[in-house]
């Protein structure tokens, strides 16, 4: 396996063309540059250890010069490392990236990137990429997976505070020092990190965001958000997005209550923007190192006074885990409507009720927690719409079928490729959905979850 | 009183709308003072962001395009913070700032303000430009680790390609001449005598007449090969350098070779000769004093190092590769280390008033008196020298991105001048204070420095 970096990532550039090869698992990454003057290698003794695991990463360079500088990059646990006194033990559950940039005393560099990945409970991670190509007006970004031993169920992408959908993506070169990140889930809550940063030059500034002790403590512990910000011009940096300090540790806090993702982003003189991202988490108390997500899934809209039942995916934690649900709104009022549904929950899946709502725009809150101290939270809005005319025939099956307590509304489609509205943008009524967008693409890793054959049969029957 | 990006939206909640910024009167109403047409768009064409401008090019040309013609613009210029007159052509604007700004020479950071404004609304842009101040430039091979030597007003420098050269600073607008092709790679270079000596890749110590004749050569015991360095010592002119594991003295016609001292493991470095004897650091992280010709003092510090040790008063300062800086005391072996820099250190640290400065990484962190630690984002290629004529704790430091940068223990950053590739050796000269910079490609540039 080769990842060719070259001019694409901000931890390639340089004066030399890189290229960054993994081989193996998760073995070590190797570049060689075009020069041949630094060799760099980035290695670790632990080839697949069983997480939670410490794994210690060496970079080993081949060099004519001095080596001045070995930058430890997509570090998110502080401190930084800059030097190679650094010792670069990684706290590792699942997959995360991992680079280093190496600097002769000649200015030469070289850059090696690999992945720090560890088994769980017996099964491999799944594992993250994502593929940057430099095109006349930017960059082209095409994110991938690889499934460890079970399918990956959930994928997110993301360019600096936004999430977008999981597809092939253009992303303009607006001057700007962009990060890029991709996350994958299995059904069993294992998860692969994918990360590059998109920059045009040098001279943009230099940032990072992390936490102290660890991005992911126990959950009973506490963290503190780390950042920090360096202006190759020398100018001051403003802050423009996120709340971490630029230079040092915030207050210690508690973790947060699921995998989520942070961001930072400064602004010097020039008005250019540099970002940086960070995902922290608490890590579980208990056996395992997996962590827990809840899969909404998509929905179609609720309809006016009609109950029904939405299922949800739970990837993760362990049996037993307790789903609560919670419902706010509508909006634009302020009065919150909170309610505490009927939640069953299976080893993979829970179900929330819906009693006959009013029309307009709600909130679902999701919280998921284990005895293990995983949690995981996710928020989805619910939009509920006026009753279909009588002569929408396919809306009054579906009608029908969201208020049989049986039948549920659809299952989470929790293989689907993203279409960025899981949680983001309320799903369409069913009178625009035909069977190209519910394609079976989506069902097979609904069969982990054991819902894919009930809802193949269901959709052939309405649709085809 | 500032509204950031908000504005009253048409169902009467607050909308955001990007890149709007509104000032409002403290004893205004909203509704009645903010601007809702946005601010203008403009596009600064010159200087490009990151531009450079050497002096003899000229005034520096800005130019403003407003991308929606229809709307009038008010367009001001600052530069370092003064007026500029700008000539306004309706959808574009064009000033010319001089190579000089009120009399005197420009600064050697410009910056550029613009505020376009359109309906009360405003963008301002900055641009910063570095101003070139190279006195003459020159060009030679590929730079090797080695920082040139000075003789009078003349740089010799070797090249990794073997090449000798030799450059007349006092006039600098002459190319370098080479003055001999050796076997690379070459080691530093000194002058001793009427001859500037190198040990070249064939072992061979290599003497250079500065006026005329032929070169000497003596054949050294095996290497590797650090140094030579020029003693210090009154009584005992020559040479000191070292060869594997040997400490070995050169008299000063290069004819005759005296061992020294035996080290623990090869040479980390040249070895340090000053007034006070000789220091000879190996890569197994011990030092060997020598006074005279006998060895007053052995310590053996155990950590790889490549840094040359430096002594800055009276005390002997080093660091090994690992970052850890450990000061010795003349009466005393040290404990522990003194500090610990988290980085590679292969750079001799600095002297200033405060104290030693080291480079590691992408820091400069003074050490001394009081710790100080100055991140500049980009790795540091070479080593930091003092600011020269200033008198004060700043110092020029070279980075792998070319820029030579003029870094205060106060945080105090100022670009001083970016060259096509990585500075690797900086020469600070005084009055009037400039500095020899030599980057990775060869090129080497004699800089007018601000009078500090």
């Amino acid at each position: 396996m080769s990842t060719g970096k070259c001019a694409a990532d901000r931890q390639s550039r340089g004066h030399a063309c890189r290229a960054g090869m993994m081989l193996g698992l998760c073995l070590f990454g190797l570049a060689l540059p075009a020069a041949a003057e630094v060799e760099l290698r980035l290695t670790t003794t632990s080839t697949l250890p069983t997480a939670p695991a410490v794994v210690r990463w060496t970079a080993e360079t081949r060099a004519d010069a001095p080596i001045v500088e070995y930058r430890w990059r997509f570090v998110d646990d502080a401190p930084r490392c800059r030097g190679r006194s650094c010792a670069l033990e990684l706290a590792t559950a699942s997959c995360r990236p991992i680079a280093v940039e190496v600097t002769t005393a000649l200015g030469e560099t070289a850059t090696a990137t690999a992945e720090s990945c560890a088994t769980d409970d017996g099964h491999h991670p799944p594992r993250a990429r994502l593929d940057v190509r430099r095109t006349s007006s930017g960059w082209s970004i095409e994110p991938g997976d690889t499934a460890g031993d079970i399918p990956v169920v959930r994928r997110r992408l993301w360019i600096d505070d936004r999430r977008l959908a999981v597809a092939a993506t253009e992303l303009e070169d607006d001057g700007d020092c962009h990060v890029v990140d991709l996350l994958v889930v299995d059904v069993e809550g294992r998860f692969g990190l994918a990360r590059v940063g998109l920059c045009p030059d040098d001279a943009r500034p230099d940032v990072w965001l992390g936490a102290s002790p660890r991005n992911c403590p126990p959950a009973d512990q506490t963290r503190a958000s780390c950042g920090d910000a360096t202006d190759p011009g020398g100018g001051a940096l403003i802050r423009t997005v996120g709340d971490a300090p630029l230079s040092g540790c915030g207050p210690e806090e508690p973790p947060p209550p699921s995998l989520a993702r942070s961001v930072l982003a400064v602004r010097d003189g020039a008005g250019r923007t540099s970002w940086a991202s960070s995902f922290g988490c608490g890590a579980p108390t208990g056996a395992g190192a997996h962590l827990l997500f809840v899969e909404p899934g998509s929905h179609e809209a609720l309809r006016v006074g009609v109950a029904a039942r939405w299922t949800v995916g739970l990837l993760g934690g362990r049996p037993g885990t307790r789903l609560a649900a919670r419902l706010r709104g509508p909006a634009p009022r302020t009065a919150i409507l909170t309610l505490t549904t009927s939640v069953a929950v299976a080893r993979s899946q829970g179900t929330v009720e819906f009693p006959p709502l009013e029309i307009g725009e709600y909130t679902l809150e999701l919280e998921a927690e284990d005895d293990d101290g995983r949690r995981a939270v996710e928020t989805v809005p619910v939009r509920v719409e006026a009753r279909p005319r009588p002569d929408a025939g396919v809306l009054d099956a579906e009608t029908r079928d969201a208020g049989r307590a049986d039948a549920g509304a659809r299952p989470p489609d929790a293989g689907r490729r993203d279409a960025g509205g899981a949680s983001g943008t309320p799903s369409r009524a069913l009178s625009g959905v035909g069977c190209a967008s519910t394609g079976t693409d989506g069902l097979a890793p609904l069969a982990a979850l054991g819902l894919a054959s009930a809802l193949l049969a269901r959709r052939r029957r309405r649709c085809c | 009183m500032v509204f950031d990006v908000r504005a009253l939206g048409p169902d009467g909640v607050l909308a955001e709308r990007a890149g709007l910024q509104v000032e409002v009167p403290l004893d205004a109403t909203l509704t009645t003072t903010v601007t809702l047409g946005g601010a203008p768009e403009v596009e600064l064409e010159r200087p490009r962001a990151g531009a450079a401008h050497r002096v003899d090019q000229g005034p520096i040309v800005v130019s403003l395009r407003a991308a929606d013609p229809s709307r009038r613009l008010e367009v001001g210029l600052t530069a370092n913070g003064r007026p500029v007159p700008i000539v306004d052509a309706g959808v574009a604007w064009v000033a010319h700032v001089e190579p000089t700004l009120a009399g005197r020479e420009l600064p050697a950071t410009l910056e550029l303000v613009l505020t376009a404004c359109a309906d009360g609304a405003c963008v301002r842009l900055e641009r910063q430009v570095l101003v070139h101040r190279r006195l003459g430039a020159a060009q030679m091979g590929r730079a090797n680790l080695h920082a040139p030597w000075l003789e009078g007003d003349e740089a010799w420098l070797g090249d990794a390609d073997g090449r000798v050269w030799r450059w007349n600073l006092g006039a600098p607008e002459t190319p370098a001449v080479a003055m001999a092709e050796l076997r690379p790679p070459l080691g530093p270079i000194v002058v001793e005598a009427d001859r500037a000596w190198v040990v070249d890749g064939d072992g061979a110590l290599v003497g250079l007449p500065l006026a005329s004749g032929p070169p000497t050569r003596l054949a050294l015991p095996p290497g590797p090969h650090a140094g030579p360095s020029r003693r210090r010592d009154p009584g005992r002119p020559g040479l000191v350098l070292s060869a594997g594991r040997r400490l070995l003295a050169v008299d000063a016609e290069g004819r005759r070779v005296e061992p020294l001292a035996e080290l623990g493991a090869e040479a980390a470095a040249a070895p340090l000769a000053d007034a006070e004897g000789v220091v000879a650091l190996d890569q197994g992280g011990g030092l060997v004093f020598v006074e005279g010709a006998a060895v007053a003092r052995r310590l053996e510090l155990g950590f790889a190092a490549l840094a040359p040790p430096a002594r800055i008063d009276g005390r002997l300062w080093v660091a090994s590769l690992d970052g850890a800086v450990w000061r010795i005391e003349p009466d005393a072996d040290p404990e522990g280390p003194f500090d610990a820099l988290e980085a590679p250190v292969v750079f001799a640290p600095a002297a200033t008033p405060i104290g030693p400065v080291f480079a590691a990484g992408d820091r400069v962190i003074w050490v001394g008196r009081a710790r100080v630690e100055v991140a500049l984002g980009v790795a540091i290629t070479a080593p930091p020298v003092p600011y020269p004529g200033a008198g004060d704790a700043s110092v020029l430091v070279g980075r792998r991105d070319g820029r030579l940068e003029r870094v205060a223990p106060d945080a105090g950053r100022r670009p001083v001048q970016a060259l096509p590739a990585a500075i690797v050796a900086l020469v600070p000269l005084d009055a009037p204070p400039r500095v020899l910079a030599i980057s990775a490609d060869g090129r080497l540039e004699l800089l007018r420095l601000e009078d500090p």
